[in-house]
């Protein structure tokens, strides 16, 4: 099976906020950190998606499964096979990515 | 309307004792025995312990004094993990949720017990004065007919605390647990007997100053305020003050609960005995002086509306025993509660400008405040409960 890592996308997202402090001035807080990478395959056969939660390598990513789809495009062909792509997006824990 | 945002607002100005409110919620209710309040702060050098007397700051005014009486950290992942922006530090906030209870609750709250009071108090036996005289005077000629020993008619006299009036009673129980008291009205009535056991503190305190028509109320500082109930509610001329701004108006005119109030007990009165003439000795047998109980019923109504029959509320004294005044106090009070609660209003508005209302000097049935930090400013508000009319006694009854 041929497959080919053609798009990594990576993302992170938190909130802030301001609390009242005895001293009068607000201070900012920041909440929890929310990292993502997310990987763009291609393949030339049908993908079983599985292992959600669960910590998985994709294209040299390790992380948490937390959303992946598989889509058929029929009209391109790879090695002679119909072409599936893939979107996995996995959840990493830590402060960077 | 809208909400009420204030800039003057900030956590140095709005605090329990040293701690910047996220939240707070007081009520200030003279229906209830004892104010209370919910509060989430920021507590960075720890929370206040359980018990321990803090003082809420609203705006940069006092609004009192409170007992802890529960203290809840809350740690979340969600709503308290937090980094700290200017210092990059990590963890969770310093979070806790304090319920509040006025400040000598837990003297009030303490029930009348040998532990409480001490064992040479207990059980307490409060009569009025004339009536240990009366008693002593009964026992004194019983003891003279040879009827009780010359012990059991000393111990009579032990068994029982002579008091002057009502107030006594409340300053009595009142010291033994160490609750400060004031007066705010005399309490011309006083049972004749009255042996509080088992119940509250402040319990026993309402009751005895609503046998003047009175009750008790544990102001900001944590002293039991008497006072008298019509006298601060039921007088033409009282107003209940608004909030700078009105943004929520409710006036009700409801149907009265009850519009009739019977006290039905026993009341004691100097019995005359005639004697039973003998012809043999030509002198009268038997006959005198004593005190005899009957019974006292006593009907106050409030005017009824259109269609309206008589609802009565029927309240049997039977612990001790009562006078006709007594009775006319209790009634009355009861009808002036009913007649103003029915037709109160409610009025709601920013709160800053009246941190200083209080419900027994402004003549509010309740003061409810809410201080609720938004991100960005405290969102301070006060909802007023008080009544719209009055209610005035006469010797027939109410005057309407």
């Amino acid at each position: 099976m041929a497959v080919h890592t053609h798009g990594i996308e990576k993302s992170g997202r938190t909130s802030s906020e301001k609390l009242p402090d005895i001293n009068g001035n607000p201070i900012t807080y920041a909440g929890n950190v929310d990292l993502n990478i997310r990987i763009m395959q291609r393949q030339n056969s049908e993908p079983t998606l599985s292992n959600f939660g669960e910590s998985v390598t994709h294209g040299g990513r390790t992380g948490v499964l937390v959303d992946a789809t598989a889509k058929c495009l029929p009209q391109y062909k790879l090695d002679g096979a119909i072409v599936w792509e893939t979107d996995f997006t996995l959840s990493v824990d830590g402060l960077s990515v | 309307m809208g909400q009420v945002f204030s800039r003057n607002l900030n956590g140095s100005n709005c605090h329990l004792s040293g701690q910047a409110f996220i939240s707070l919620q007081a009520t200030e209710d003279l229906n209830a025995d004892y104010d209370t309040a919910s509060a989430v702060c920021l507590a960075p050098n720890g929370p206040h312990s359980k018990g321990e007397i803090v003082q809420t700051v609203e705006g940069g005014v006092s609004t009192g004094y409170w007992h802890v009486d529960d203290v809840v950290r809350r740690r979340s992942g969600e709503r308290t993990w937090r980094t700290r922006c200017d210092t990059g530090a990590r963890g969770h906030l310093p979070l806790y949720e304090y319920r509040l209870r006025r400040s000598g609750w837990l003297a009030a709250r303490s029930t009348i017990s040998a532990a409480n009071i001490g064992p040479d108090n207990f059980p307490p036996r409060f009569c009025a004065q004339a009536s240990y005289d009366a008693m002593l005077q009964d026992a004194s000629q019983a003891a003279t007919r040879g009827e009780i020993t010359e012990w059991e008619y000393w111990g009579i006299g032990r068994g029982w605390r002579p008091v002057g009036g009502a107030a006594d009673v409340i300053r009595t129980l009142c010291g033994w647990v160490g609750l400060p008291v004031s007066f705010r009205c005399s309490l011309p009535v006083m049972a004749p007997e009255y042996q509080p056991v088992g119940t509250t503190i402040i319990a026993a305190c309402k009751e005895v100053a609503s046998w003047s028509g009175a009750s008790c109320y544990l102001n900001r500082n944590g002293t039991l305020v008497v006072y008298d109930w019509s006298d601060t509610y039921a007088r033409p001329g009282r107003t209940v003050p608004m909030p700078a701004a009105v943004l929520d108006e409710e006036l009700h005119d409801a149907i009265y609960q009850a519009n009739a109030v019977c006290i039905v007990g026993t009341e004691r009165y100097w019995k005359v005995t005639p004697g039973t003439w003998n012809d043999e000795t030509r002198t009268f047998d038997g006959g005198g002086f004593g005190w005899g109980t009957r019974a006292v019923e006593v009907t106050e109504y409030l005017a009824r509306a259109q269609n309206e029959l008589v609802v009565e509320e029927r309240i049997e004294i039977s612990d001790y025993v009562i006078t006709q005044e007594l009775a006319r106090n209790l009634a009355r009070e009861r009808l002036s509660r009913i007649a103003l609660e029915a037709g109160a209003g409610r009025w709601r508005g920013p709160a800053e400008g009246s941190q200083v209302l209080r419900p027994l000097d402004y003549h509010a049935f309740e003061l409810s405040r809410t201080l609720e930090w938004t991100g960005k400013f405290y969102r301070y508000e006060i909802e007023i409960l008080g009544p719209r009319s009055f209610v005035s006694w006469g010797d027939e009854g109410w005057d309407f």
